[in-house]
């Protein structure tokens, strides 16, 4: 009876997103990576050789009406220690009611759009223009946000962009926040010509225990680089970020910075910063060679992502068979430039990524 | 007589652009949009997805030719300066971003005119010796 009732729901259900004439647009994207990796400072095994099977993702665009919309990214990726050696998680699940204009209201999950990366390039490898992301990500971007988002966009003749978002914070996770006060983002651009975006951003949360690590960070448990004993008390969390993205038929230019004061009763202000410089030529539409420079340093007294630095220039080259499919082929050396006494890097890669989407 | 080989390759080289980048041989066509003239501008700035809705408050449903279609690279040249590959491209990014409805693609001039005959809101480009009715035809100032 039970089985009837759910084949009867069912039934109902596709009939009714029929009748309401549900456009639903589904997407997959996917990676898989190349890495020769080796570490100078090793004696014993210092390189490493390995295929990477990467992230692999669902979007699903789903217009209810003219005005009311979903979208839906969901990723499959590997986790090791898991059953399968593999996990799947929900990255953006959002609705999103365009109620005047270009001006709409957003609620769900989504990535928090505190800079030009998370803003555009979310989980889809074939946007990215080289193969990693900026080193921030994984320290000191807050990824997600779940909560409402006010968002305008093209305005007035400069193209300006607007997004407020509030949200759970960066100790939450996608079902519950360990404190009153939500995070905070507030977010501009202009897009004063074609293929130029620049914009700016504010980013608050407080964190009440700061050994929580909640999934909207980029690390989801205690840092990797820090073996000491975490500290528990609260913690402000602070992020101005500025972006300048140009992406035009010939040159293509990406700088992301990042000033994250972090402040607690104990060591008072600690003063993080991040910079992370891309620039690529296309060469007869398809080719683009490019370079990277991307740098993080974590300040002594920091008590959230914990005394770090590091530095990297790549250089590397990318093929696009279409917008669909490309490859891209990076070397790269990895240092700690400030010489920090609890980090020491040395590292040279290869790597190579097959990105694609359909 | 260099000189004059050059002024001559110049006026050349500007009159195989200028006609590269003529609306001449194209016809825009909407369906309720609202307005039977659109400056070139506007029409490039409602194309290229900067806008969700006309001022008649009906949704922007842009219609685009997909690869199939045999005025894919010129239409993209013309609309967005870029190659059609770039403007799959864009438009992917764009729908990713969720910042855009994504719009349609179609293979040929007749299933572009069907489309926005029966979607109100909608604006595309077709060749002007398309079969157009007139209450679709909307009329592009420089």
């Amino acid at each position: 009876m039970r089985k009837i009732n759910l084949l009867l729901f069912f039934v109902c259900f596709f009939t009714y997103l029929h009748a309401q004439k549900i456009r639903t647009v589904v997407n997959g994207y996917g990676h898989m990576n190349y890495n020769l990796l080796s570490d100078l400072n090793s004696s014993n095994d210092p390189t490493k050789s390995y295929f990477e099977l990467g992230e692999h993702d669902l979007f699903v665009n789903s217009y209810f009406n003219n005005r009311i919309s979903f979208l839906g990214e969901f990723v499959v990726r590997y986790t090791k220690g898991t059953p399968t050696n593999f996990s799947a998680s929900i990255e953006r699940a959002r609705l999103k009611l365009d109620y005047y204009k270009n001006h709409s209201i957003l609620l769900g999950k989504v990535h928090t759009p505190v800079n030009y990366w998370n803003d555009v390039y979310h989980h889809g490898r074939v946007f990215f223009p080289t193969i990693d992301r900026p080193i921030s990500f994984s320290h000191i971007v807050p990824l997600h946000n779940l909560g409402i988002q006010f968002q305008g966009q093209n305005l007035g003749k400069w193209n300006f962009g607007y997004d407020i978002a509030i949200g759970n914070g960066i100790s939450s996770t996608d079902a519950f926040d360990e404190n009153l006060t939500p995070a905070t983002t507030i977010a501009f651009h202009i897009k004063p010509i074609d293929n130029l975006r620049i914009g700016a951003s504010y980013f608050y949360d407080f964190v009440s225990d700061a050994s929580v690590k909640g999934i909207h960070t980029g690390h989801t448990t205690a840092p990797n680089h820090f073996h000491g004993t975490m500290y528990k008390g609260a913690l402000n969390y602070h992020l101005a970020s500025g972006s300048i993205a140009y992406f035009g038929d010939r040159h293509e230019f990406l700088n992301e910075f990042a000033f994250n004061p972090t402040q607690t009763d104990t060591l008072g202000v600690a003063n993080n910063f991040s910079n992370f410089t891309y620039y690529g030529y296309r060469i007869k539409d398809k080719h683009v060679p490019f370079v990277v420079v991307d740098l993080l340093k974590i300040a002594e007294n920091d008590l959230y992502t914990y005394h770090y630095d590091l530095m990297k220039f790549s250089l590397g080259y990318r093929y696009e068979f279409n917008e669909l499919i490309n490859v891209k082929a990076q070397v790269g050396y990895a240092s700690n430039m400030f010489r920090s006494s609890h980090s020491d890097i040395k590292n040279v890669e290869f790597k190579v990524q097959f990105a694609y989407g359909f | 007589m260099v000189f004059r080989l050059t002024f001559i390759f110049f006026i050349a080289f500007f009159s195989v652009k200028l006609e590269a980048q003529s609306f001449s041989n194209f016809q825009v066509i909407g369906n309720n949009t609202g307005f039977k003239s659109i400056n070139e501008s506007n029409f490039k700035s409602y194309m290229k997805g900067k806008y969700n809705f006309w001022d008649n408050d009906n949704q922007v449903l842009i219609v685009l030719p997909s690869s199939n279609h045999p005025d894919a690279e010129e239409i993209s040249k013309l609309v967005y300066s870029k190659s059609h590959t770039s403007v799959r491209k864009y438009w992917l990014s764009l729908v990713f971003q969720g910042r855009v409805a994504s719009p349609k693609f179609c293979d040929s001039d007749e299933e572009i005119i069907d489309f926005v005959k029966s979607k109100k809101g909608a604006i595309a480009l077709v060749k002007r010796s398309a079969i157009i009715s007139d209450n679709l035809k909307i009329s592009i100032a420089p």
